[in-house]
């Protein structure tokens, strides 16, 4: 009975679905740049996403943690390079994830 | 997050920002120079195509140790690359036509040759500036398109080739000039990082 009571109504349900990794702005903001490209390094990052070298690499451990972001030595100019780029997993879940902010907008609108 | 996310305009700045540095502009500028010497020692011309090869080596050059050391590296995705694709076939549809019209002497024989002329290279110009969402290029599509008028008038009124080349020039200067200040523009907004951040040590 009671984990009925803490249930958030149905109105809402689209609430919990919510990727709380993807959430966070700044991550959001990784996710959104690396959604749009195919990879990008971490230096482009960092100056299209305004965040610090600290703030980005924090963020970025957490989203490879997860699985959603890899890293990947290129070699550019004969030279290597680290790029970052989403995994198909980061791909659906970023997706997955605008899908339900989307529902819950549409749930939470006062039209 | 209420704010409207837009990818589209996500992915267009990324895109846009690889021409903040003015690079670009300094290239097209280079090759209107290269453009006027040819123009200017005409009995040479053949030889002097040699030198196109300085603009192409200026933009990779520059690209590589000035722009790319300072904004990172970035690879588009498919959508973008089908766009340059899209560039390539009209460029080369337009210069083929071109070519057609010139060894075929059929230009000559044309009423409004310069007209004609005019036409392509205003529309090779736009296209670039259209799919590249290069902006800029729309107002030196004009630039190149008066240039052009400007020199045929020139040749026209004195019978002289070389003496149109200075159109050219103007042009040329103007795009470099631009080019410069984007340039010291981009120096000044992304300096050399000090820590090496292009690798990923986030541990």
């Amino acid at each position: 009975m009671s984990s009925s009571k803490n249930a958030p109504s149905e109105d809402l349900q689209s609430i919990a679905g919510i990727d709380r990794l993807i959430h966070e702005p700044a991550r959001l903001m990784i996710m959104a740049y690396l959604y749009v490209v195919e990879s990008a390094d971490f230096l482009f990052l960092m100056h299209q996403t305004g965040l610090t070298h600290g703030n980005l690499s924090s963020h970025m451990s957490k989203l490879e943690a997860a699985g959603y972001i890899e890293v990947v030595k290129e070699f550019v100019t004969k030279k290597p390079h680290t790029m970052l780029r989403l995994t198909d997993k980061g791909r659906t879940a970023f997706r997955a994830y605008r899908q339900s902010m989307m529902q819950v907008l549409d749930d939470l609108s006062d039209k | 997050m209420i704010e409207k996310i837009n990818l589209k305009e996500i992915e267009k700045k990324a895109w846009t920002s690889t021409f903040e540095d003015g690079i670009t502009d300094i290239g097209i500028g280079l090759i209107l120079v290269v453009s006027t010497i040819c123009q200017m020692f005409d009995d040479v011309r053949f030889y002097l195509y040699a030198l196109f090869i300085v603009p192409a080596l200026f933009i990779t050059a520059a690209k590589k140790y000035i722009t790319t050391p300072r904004i990172g590296l970035v690879k588009f995705s498919r959508e973008r690359n089908k766009k340059r694709y899209m560039l390539f076939l009209v460029m080369t549809t337009a210069i083929v036509f071109l070519l057609i019209l010139t060894t075929k002497g059929l230009l000559q024989k044309l009423p409004m040759t310069p007209l004609i002329v005019g036409s392509i290279v205003f529309i090779i110009c736009s296209s670039i500036a259209y799919f590249l969402n290069f902006n800029r290029m729309y107002i030196y599509a004009v630039l190149f398109t008066l240039s052009f008028a400007l020199n045929e008038i020139t040749i026209a009124n004195t019978g002289v080739i070389a003496s149109g080349a200075y159109a050219w020039l103007i042009s040329a200067i103007i795009l470099i000039v631009i080019g410069f200040v984007y340039l010291v523009r981009f120096l000044k907004k992304y300096p050399l990082p000090v820590k090496e951040v292009s690798d990923v040590s986030h541990n």
